[in-house]
């Protein structure tokens, strides 16, 4: 094969290769290629080195109110949105408002508390996702340690 | 335009929420959240400020749900406006602090707080150290070869994507790559 | 006069007012402002802790069959000692804090997976766990070998194959 890293267009190849990105045919040719080529080689452990240190770099936990802080930032923004909608009916606005109280005392869907109800529909709708989540993680066993025994080699 | 079942899960999830399913919108949040605030975070350098600007990516992608169409997978349509939004908040910064060197800003970050799990100190700070470099590493990278290093290795994105997102052809953003990852041989090579 | 200006007014309400308000409570995502939202796990844990009433009435608004789901997820979760739900759940942040289109991957194999028939769930998951033994060039080897070929269709040498391409890459 050509060398890859004498063009930057196939030195892609090298970095697919890092990656552990490449077809095992391709993967064989260029490791035929690397025991030869001294470069090739330097730049492939050279790179898994950059790989492996990347991969140290763990980002932090994110904050326990993202989420909260997230909706309430969608909350103000609709009503930003609503109150300009408003003072284009200014004359009307006032009337509207009286209707929308009649309405908001005597309507059975404001009855209950939204804000508990909000947060009861968001939270089962997490923990049925992260349910489901766990259901594959063990099933799949993606992230467990291996746990067999010698005689799982071939 | 492709039937829904062909569409990826997101664009299922985001046509639901276009709908008014606000559960599909809590499904993306918690699927994205992490990995969009770890990229954020990255790029950025700062927690707070990668949490702030994961909050406007949500923002704006629940803003949009309206007009919504599922020209582009999910993710590169929430990593062009996050990307876009770190981009615009990095040039900002600099613009403020013209004259500094980036070496000097991000020297005066505080060091992430490690796990609990410490077999020795001198371990801890080894590590701690191990993870400046690399850290600092990535900051002294142009903004548009970090984005597209932190896409390629931490999002597994392909060229393709890499591109729809910063907006260039498939050629620059190898071409970013290549020269990102020589930069980053030469600093983190001797780590391993 | 006066009744006109009434009626008017009355009908501008009826737009602006109860075009925007459904029959249905409008779907807002998420709770209003300062009410604590915890993270998944603690979520979790306060739901599998929750006193069967008070969870019946939390999840009585759920559609039956995905009550019923959850119902049963949640007990089978909660049967499972405190260790290993702890460690389920450090899996769980793990998990989320890979790439997006790796956890869509691996919930997409999670559903082809439980398609399969329950007796070839069984085999494929032996398979999984001594694929998780070996090394990558060694994965790679058995995905080929005739031995593997010749115990498995198609679509779970695929699913195979899937399998061991989202393994951790450091074993």
């Amino acid at each position: 094969m050509r060398c890859p890293i004498q063009t930057k267009e196939t030195a892609e190849l090298l970095l697919a290769y890092c990656a552990r990105k490449l077809e095992p045919e391709t993967r064989a040719v260029l490791e035929r290629h690397m025991e030869r080529c001294p470069e090739c080689r330097a730049f492939a452990e050279q790179q898994k080195a950059v790989w492996e240190a990347l991969d140290a770099w763990e980002g932090a936990p994110v904050s326990e109110d993202f989420d909260v802080r997230l909706f309430a930032r969608i909350e103000r923004d609709r009503r930003t949105s609503r109150r300009a909608r408003l003072r284009l009916h200014v004359p009307v606005a006032a009337a509207s408002l009286l209707l929308a109280a009649v309405l908001w005392l005597r309507s059975p869907w404001w009855s209950a508390a939204p804000e508990s109800e909000d947060t009861s529909v968001v939270e089962v709708e997490t923990v049925e996702a992260a349910l489901e989540d766990i259901e594959m993680l063990r099933a799949l066993e993606l992230l467990a340690r291996a746990d067999v025994p010698g005689s799982a080699r071939m | 335009m492709a039937s829904v079942a062909a569409l990826e899960p997101d664009a299922q999830l985001m046509l639901r929420v276009k709908q008014g399913d606000a559960s599909s919108f809590t499904l993306l949040l918690v699927r994205h959240r992490t990995p969009l605030v770890h990229y954020l975070y990255r790029l950025v350098q700062n927690q707070a400020i990668a949490e702030e600007l994961a909050q406007e990516v949500f923002l704006r992608v629940y803003k949009a749900r309206a007009n919504y169409e599922p020209s582009a997978r999910f993710t590169t349509w929430l990593y062009r406006i996050a990307t876009h939004l770190a981009l615009n908040y990095l040039r900002d910064g600099r613009k403020e602090r013209s004259g500094e060197s980036l070496d000097e800003e991000t020297a005066g970050l505080p060091l992430r707080q490690l796990p609990d799990r410490r077999p020795t100190i001198e371990q801890d700070l080894l590590e701690e150290a191990r993870r400046e470099q690399i850290r600092a590493a990535v900051a002294a990278l142009p903004p548009k070869q970090r984005a597209a290093v932190l896409m390629h290795k931490y999002l597994e994105l392909e060229y393709a994507q890499i591109a729809r997102v910063l907006n260039c052809s498939e050629s620059a953003v190898k071409s970013l790559l290549f020269r990102a990852y020589e930069k980053l041989r030469a600093r983190l090579a001797h780590l391993v | 006069m006066a009744w006109a200006c009434r009626f008017v007014a009355i009908l501008l309400l009826g737009t602006l007012t109860l075009a925007p308000m459904r029959a249905q409570p409008r779907p807002r995502p998420g709770p209003a402002a300062g009410t604590i939202r915890p993270p998944a796990g603690r979520a979790l844990e306060r739901l599998t802790r929750m006193p069967p009433e008070e969870r019946k009435r939390l999840l009585e608004r759920l559609p039956p069959e995905r009550r019923q789901r959850l119902e049963q997820q949640l007990e089978r979760y909660g049967s499972l000692p405190p260790e290993e739900r702890e460690r389920l759940q450090e899996q769980l942040a793990r998990f989320r804090n890979l790439p997006p289109q790796r956890q869509q991957a691996a919930r997409d194999l999670f559903r082809r997976f439980l398609e399969l028939p329950e007796d070839r769930r069984r085999l494929v998951r032996e398979e999984f766990n001594r694929l998780r033994g070996l090394m990558p060039e060694e994965r790679r080897a058995r995905l080929q070998s005739d031995q593997l070929r010749s115990l498995h269709s198609e679509t779970e040498i695929r699913i195979l194959e899937d399998y061991v391409a989202l393994l951790p890459r450091r074993d």
